[in-house]
């Protein structure tokens, strides 16, 4: 058995000659029956990896634990409303417009309101009362400040958060099979999903009512454009991926900072267009990739300013106190919590290490029910992130393989810009903040369960099924291919012999024109 | 013996005496009881802590904490001190001594700003019922935040007030304090009036929008009408490209405008104009690859126009080599 790490790359022998299948005019020909039948079946992969993450978040959200920041997001709830009014009151520079972007409160007021909820479930919890409180002492945490003050909210309200946030989380499973699917094949679309959604941190998060989920989902949803923007890049799929990061900033900020490595990258192409001596075709390729990607900060900032209006009477000034603010309330956290204080990048490493390697892992789970089923009493710690790197590696020989040009590419530079910024900017040892690792570990396992389908099990299952058949109806169409989103290979046709070069005849030296 | 004229001036004197005495009384009484009035304690100016009991009713970790939310209240640019005391007072006179002991302490956010507050509570020994509280605020300390002086009296009768009276004196300033707290660092600021340049603004973008509306909607027959001298349904796509360029952008300079005059209407209105330009794009601008024809675009940059010939022979090279299915 030989193993094949890219399947679909440049230089790969091809056994059996295969082609593309265009049209004179350089379009791919329709597919007919058998693309739609693709589309369905991987809009039903993704329709079903989405109801069985919402019933797996929906199973926790009554039995989770409650954290205090989920009343800050339900509190927050009426920023919807107050849009309307982006000149008003709520919109003024002060501690909760100044605390964090608005697009979780966008996200919760839209639940809220779907659920037939109100906007104002209640006030504001003030976390400074939530310990060494001497006039309200009691141990029975419903008398105390916050509680008896009114910033608890109802139990119908804050499962109504709650179930907004397990629809977003469940969201994000079916995006992160859509981008498996794009960057492998359906196997790897199906277990980077399937490993996202038993994930313990990816549930826990899920059944809180916070707005992580919504930064994993626009981070997910980035991924898929950009890739979409690298193979084809068209100026509104580039409007499209920049107003993302956008929302992903202002979600959570840090996604807005994603656009400057991808600006980076444009910059290279562009540069590259003009002094690298290379055919006309592909420096005109450089050229339109490398616009499209340059004005992405732009495009972000624009979209971040302009879904949060207390930006726009300043919007670099205002911009800059909220980056100052989250930095702030880190070290904060890190000085009310002293355990939780993160102080150097090597530190940050470890706990993350220590929360994604140890504390929350899908493979424990898995282990455990395989150890239950069958008698036996495994343990294996830091599985996931075994899996994580091993696919990443594989990423990484993507990238080298396909080149930078490459969709892999922009995907490969999204999860590692979000992965470093979240390590060199992490202050605080919080269990949030590591929920887009998770996302970026899902993918690199979908990335290795891809490519392991593809190079290991899938010719021999084609080979058994081919003896017994069945491969028609056992295998999907693009069994061991890794790219399957290049279509469209009509096996067994050969290509037209290449018409022979004809060479004009040049004048021998010497000859004269006048005979 | 007395003489009689010794005894008769003996009793003028006492006669005298008498009346004097009984003139003067009131006189004197009044000014022993105004001697009688509470001084002020004195507070030295560095003194760092804002509450003072001498009533003893706090415990030392209540003392703690409330002065760490006194020193939050001072963060946030609100001062407030609070005073306890045993004493047999009226309200009317725990006011007046509330206002005195504010402006004694100077409990103020600069001089001359009168801007802080003073919690007196004035407990009775003799008659608990008789015991205050009183809350002695200088002419612009309200507004907190969105909280004006009514609003507090509502917190102070519904959540101070009820535990005051059951003695319950800690729960009733952790209350209150916890309630000014909460206005001046969780409720916003009121907004800047609108004024000057800004003022300007706000008016040219409510009339800007106003006419920017109407005159997109028109756009729609007219922009067509001087481009292909001719009403259609069926704009070309030059005229859709200008009807989007100046709408569009005039959308986005009454957007700009607006912010500057802060004028929420301005706002929506360039948000329906960039929604009809936008719609309208989509509608009549057909992407150019999608021709009938099946032609396709080739940019070229203009340096190297030499070597479309080139290019061109290259690409229809590749597309020998494909095969249409059949």
């Amino acid at each position: 058995m030989s193993l094949r790490l890219n399947p679909t790359g440049r230089n790969r022998p091809r056994l059996r000659p295969q082609h593309r299948v265009v049209t004179l005019t350089g379009r791919r020909a329709s597919t007919g029956d058998r693309g739609a039948a693709r589309w369905a079946l991987d809009v039903v992969f993704a329709l079903a990896l989405f109801a069985a993450s919402l019933t797996i978040n929906l199973g926790v959200v009554e039995t989770q634990g409650f954290h205090p920041d989920e009343t800050r997001w339900l509190n927050r709830s009426y920023y919807i409303e107050e849009v309307l009014d982006p000149f008003g009151p709520t919109w003024q520079d002060y501690y909760l417009t100044r605390g964090q972007p608005p697009m979780g409160s966008y996200l919760m007021g839209i639940g809220q309101l779907a659920q037939g909820k109100s906007l104002r479930p209640n006030l504001v919890w003030d976390f400074y009362f939530d310990s060494n409180d001497p006039v309200f002492p009691s141990s029975d945490p419903s008398q105390r400040w916050n509680q008896i003050s009114g910033a608890m909210p109802s139990w119908d309200n804050l499962m109504a958060g709650r179930r907004t946030n397990a629809f977003t989380g469940a969201l994000v499973v079916m995006v992160v099979y859509v981008l498996g699917r794009l960057l492998t094949n359906r196997v790897g679309g199906i277990v980077g999903a399937l490993a996202l959604a038993i994930h313990p941190l990816h549930q826990l998060i899920a059944s809180q009512a916070l707005s992580d989920q919504l930064l994993n989902l626009l981070l997910a949803l980035s991924c898929i454009v950009g890739y979409l923007v690298m193979k084809r890049p068209t100026w509104g799929r580039a409007l499209l991926f920049g107003a993302l990061l956008g929302l992903g900033g202002a979600t959570k900020l840090t996604p807005m900072l994603l656009s400057l490595p991808v600006a980076i990258m444009g910059a290279f192409f562009v540069i590259r267009s003009r002094f690298w001596n290379a055919p006309l075709a592909s420096r005109q390729k450089d050229r339109t990739l490398g616009t499209r990607l340059v004005v992405q900060p732009l495009i972000a900032f624009a979209t971040f300013v302009i879904v949060y209006p207390y930006l726009w009477v300043d919007p670099i000034g205002r911009t800059y106190n909220l980056f100052k603010f989250r930095v702030d309330e880190m070290a904060s956290q890190a000085a009310l919590f002293e355990n939780a204080g993160v102080g150097s990048i090597q530190v940050a490493l470890g706990r993350t290490g220590n929360r994604l390697a140890d504390m929350h892992q899908a493979g424990t789970r898995v282990l455990g029910q395989l150890n239950d089923v069958f008698g036996t009493s495994l343990s294996i710690s830091g599985i996931d992130m075994m899996l994580g790197f091993a696919g990443l590696l594989l990423f990484v020989m993507f990238v080298v393989r396909n080149g930078l040009r490459s969709p892999h590419t922009m995907v490969a530079a999204l999860i590692l810009s979000e992965t470093a910024i979240i390590i060199y900017g992490l202050r605080s040892d919080l269990y949030r903040y590591f929920l887009p690792l998770v996302f970026v570990q899902a993918v690199c396992i979908s990335v290795l369960a891809g490519v392991a389908w593809s190079t290991l099990f899938a010719p021999q299952l084609r080979r058994l099924a081919g003896r017994s058949g069945l491969d028609r109806f056992l295998l999907p169409r693009d069994a061991g291919r890794i790219t399957a989103g290049i279509p469209s290979v009509s096996p067994g046709t050969a290509p037209p012999p290449r018409p022979a070069r004809t060479r004009i005849p040049r004048p021998a030296l010497g000859s004269s024109h006048a005979d | 013996m007395l003489n009689p004229a010794s005894a008769q001036r003996l009793l003028i004197l006492l006669v005298a005496s008498t009346i004097a005495v009984t003139v003067m009384f009131p006189t004197v009484h009044q000014a022993s009881a105004q001697d009688e009035s509470p001084p002020i304690p004195y507070r030295a100016p560095d003194d760092p802590w804002l509450v003072r009991d001498d009533a003893r009713l706090f415990s030392e970790d209540e003392m703690k904490r409330f002065q760490f939310d006194l020193r939050r209240l001072q963060g946030l640019g609100v001062d407030v001190a609070v005073y306890t005391r045993r004493a047999d007072a009226s309200r009317e006179d725990s006011e007046q001594f509330a206002d005195a002991l504010r402006e004694s302490w100077a409990v103020e956010s600069a001089p001359g700003a009168n801007d802080g507050m003073v919690l007196l509570l004035t407990v009775s020994g003799s008659r608990p019922r008789a015991s205050t509280f009183v809350m002695s605020s200088g002419d612009n300390f309200f507004p907190l935040g969105q909280v004006d002086q009514a609003d507090f009296d509502r917190i102070y009768e519904e959540e101070v007030a009820p535990h005051f009276r059951e003695n319950r004196f800690d729960v009733a300033l952790a209350y209150a304090l916890r309630r000014m707290l909460y206005a001046a660092d969780y409720t916003p600021p009121d907004p800047p009036p609108v004024s000057g340049i800004h003022a300007l603004a706000h008016d040219a973008a409510r009339i800007g929008g106003a006419v920017l509306v109407q005159a997109a909607l028109l756009g729609l027959a007219i922009v067509p009408a001087l481009m292909e001298r001719r009403l259609t349904i069926h704009p070309s796509r030059k005229t859709v490209r200008i009807y989007a360029m100046v709408f569009g952008g005039a959308s986005i300079l009454l957007a700009l405008v607006s912010v500057v005059g802060r004028s929420g209407l301005g706002i929506l209105l360039a948000i329906l104009v960039l929604a009809l330009v936008t719609s309208v794009t989509a509608l009549f601008l057909t992407p150019a690859g999608t021709s009938a024809s099946g032609a396709r675009r080739v940019a070229v940059v203009p340096s190297e126009r030499r070597q479309v010939g080139r290019s061109l022979a290259r690409i229809s090279h590749r597309k020998d080599r494909h095969v249409p299915q059949t």
